[in-house]
């Protein structure tokens, strides 16, 4: 069961650097769209109509596409000032209990985009410029936020354990 | 129970969680998610997680945070600190304590790309450390300056907590950059001179460097073309308003990734490095700001601030005091806590409270001013301790160096930065003059 654990972990950490990626190239070309747009405008005189809307649409993707990397490389801050002196078997508890916390969060979470996601296709909801459908960004967005979702998991049940045999 | 008591025993429920090591975001979401269902229903808070996530990450404005954030990690890899170090080493070596004033300058011109306290402090002392300590600097003078030059990274725009704040308070970003050119400059000069008299008490901490001619000074000068023309061109165009900030953070990502793969020799493996690490700031930055959403929003529906503010307007306070009140709590709560979350904690509380009271300027004016005042001042928990991040990251490059030597060469600095908190409040106008003069 642990080594299968440990398993899952390394394919969730494979996945996630992949999407991580993803999100930062997505960050890069949003970078050169826009530059293009202010070089077009200030030198041809015309800009790339609705570049605001790319802007937000491939924000809004890149950033659901960064969360699980931001779980796995442990970048949320916390606040350890008062539990320095605990134990390491306290400390392991706490992380565990704090994962199984972000857990239900992140579950929650991926269930209500799904809906939130499905009102948007059925509403046809659409961006105004370039009419892109907003659907489209809840599709990385559920995955993003499943995929996070297993890893807290996996990292809860690892971390009591890890609290247990400590 | 009440609203106001319900709001009450949130917040401390969140302090509880915060200080049980759940990471700060996932305890506003909880603490904000189990507060709002239990005013306004299930449903709701259902509801609000099916649309507010989409629509916070597709804000327009916030799309600079990953830009800057990009941005900043490409310039640590461009190897521009050297030259910097030694550009402000020309003009300033000769003084007494040269070398420390040279490290602080170095980090003002750093901090003009790079939004971060840290990655500032880490890439600037990896250049001056080794050269202060061969030139015979006092440990503790070398750290002190190094890590109070790490936080001219934030309070030198691009800053991120500016950005956050601004987002938050529906300020305009631009101007809250203008608006902290000022104070940034004060911050550098203010480490400058509070060396110039720490060794002039101590003349043996930090000897003087060798005399450069005027010819020598403007050649080095012509070595860091290239980061002055991405300052002018970044923040130059913000402060002109040519740009809005996502178009300076654009055109920033781009010169600053030119120049990390011709003068930095960043390779595509860096480049990985860069976004990978980019993704993961991004993604700690917009859970805080979801989870801060979720409980403002609950907080707001206990009218917790309302009644804050109508308690101070019958406690006849003067608002000055009431200000220093606030600030010192940030100097309080930076003891323990990092500054963006911080600011992401309080401003649902204190700016409706800043706002309501009447500091004879215009409600835009009195937002800009505070939001320089919490900028500043959440920036000195960064180095005071017990969790001064850029004393342990700067103490942790020279091992010969204690944790209490570092902290006591800070000491200067926090004076300085003490100084300039104080006229801040007490002038305004240092803040809001460019603001208004720009636009």
């Amino acid at each position: 069961m642990h080594l299968f654990l440990l398993k899952v972990k390394q394919w969730i950490e494979y996945i996630s650097r992949q999407f991580a990626l993803t999100g930062g190239i997505i960050m890069i070309l949003l970078a050169l769209v826009t530059v293009a747009s202010i070089i077009g405008r200030s030198l041809f005189g015309f800009s790339i109509e609705g570049d605001y809307e790319l802007v937000e649409v491939g924000l809004a993707i890149s950033i659901f596409l960064f969360l699980t990397e931001c779980q796995v490389k442990k970048g949320h801050i916390i606040v350890d000032f008062f539990t320095v002196a605990l134990a390491k078997r306290k400390i392991y508890f706490l992380d565990a209990t704090g994962n199984l916390l972000f857990t239900l969060v992140s579950a929650l979470l991926t269930w209500q985009l799904g809906l939130g996601g499905l009102d948007s296709y059925q509403y046809l909801e659409q961006s105004m410029i370039l009419e892109i459908p907003i659907w489209i960004a809840y599709v990385p967005a559920v995955i993003s936020t499943g995929l996070l979702a297993t890893c807290c998991f996996i990292d809860t049940l690892l971390g009591y354990r890890e609290s247990l045999q400590s | 129970m009440s609203n106001i008591e319900l709001a009450l025993t949130m917040l401390a429920t969140l302090l509880v969680l915060m200080s049980l090591r759940i990471p700060i975001a996932i305890a506003m979401l909880c603490c904000g998610a189990a507060g709002y269902t239990l005013l306004a229903g299930w449903d709701t808070t259902l509801n609000y997680l099916s649309t507010i996530p989409y629509s916070k990450f597709s804000t327009y404005d916030l799309s600079v945070v990953p830009l800057f954030l990009l941005m900043g990690e490409l310039a640590t890899r461009a190897g521009i600190t050297a030259d910097l170090f030694q550009t402000c080493n020309r003009w300033v070596g000769q003084f007494r304590g040269g070398l420390a004033m040279a490290a602080v300058s170095g980090c003002a011109a750093f901090g003009a790309i790079c939004g971060s306290s840290l990655a500032t402090a880490s890439t600037m002392a990896q250049v001056a450390l080794p050269e202060m300590k061969k030139h015979k600097y006092a440990g503790g003078l070398s750290a002190g300056s190094l890590a109070a030059g790490g936080t001219l990274g934030i309070l030198i725009p691009p800053s991120m907590v500016l950005i956050i704040f601004a987002v938050l308070t529906e300020q305009n970003i631009s101007k809250m950059f203008i608006a902290a050119f000022v104070p940034g400059f004060m911050a550098a000069l203010g480490y400058i001179i509070a060396i110039a008299i720490y060794v002039r008490i101590f003349p043996k901490s930090g000897p003087a460097g060798q005399k450069t001619t005027f010819l020598e000074k403007l050649r080095s000068t012509a070595d860091v073309w290239h980061i002055t023309l991405i300052f002018i061109i970044v923040l130059g165009g913000i402060y002109l308003g040519i740009f809005t900030p996502t178009e300076a953070a654009a055109v920033g990502v781009l010169l600053t990734g030119i120049l990390a793969f011709t003068h930095g020799h960043l390779n595509f493996d860096g480049l990985k490095s860069c976004l990978i690490r980019t993704a993961v700031s991004s993604a700690m930055i917009f859970m805080i700001i979801l989870g801060a959403d979720l409980f403002s929003v609950f907080i707001a529906l206990t009218q917790l601030p309302n009644m804050g503010a109508e308690l101070i307007k019958s406690s006849e306070l003067s608002p000055v005091v009431i200000l220093i009140l606030m600030l010192f709590s940030y100097f309080i709560l930076g003891c323990f806590m990092d500054s963006l979350a911080m600011i992401l904690l309080t401003i649902p509380i204190y700016f409706p409270i800043m706002m309501s009271m009447d500091f004879g300027m215009s409600p835009e004016d009195t937002g800009i001013w505070f939001g320089i005042l919490a900028l500043v001042v959440v920036e000195v928990g960064l180095i005071t301790p017990p969790v001064g991040m850029n004393v342990f990251i700067i103490n942790s490059f020279d091992k010969s160096l204690t944790l209490a030597q570092s902290f006591k060469g800070v000491v200067p600095f926090i004076i300085s930065d003490f100084v300039r908190v104080v006229l801040l409040v007490a002038f305004p106008p240092i803040t809001l003059s460019l603001v208004h003069l720009l636009s």
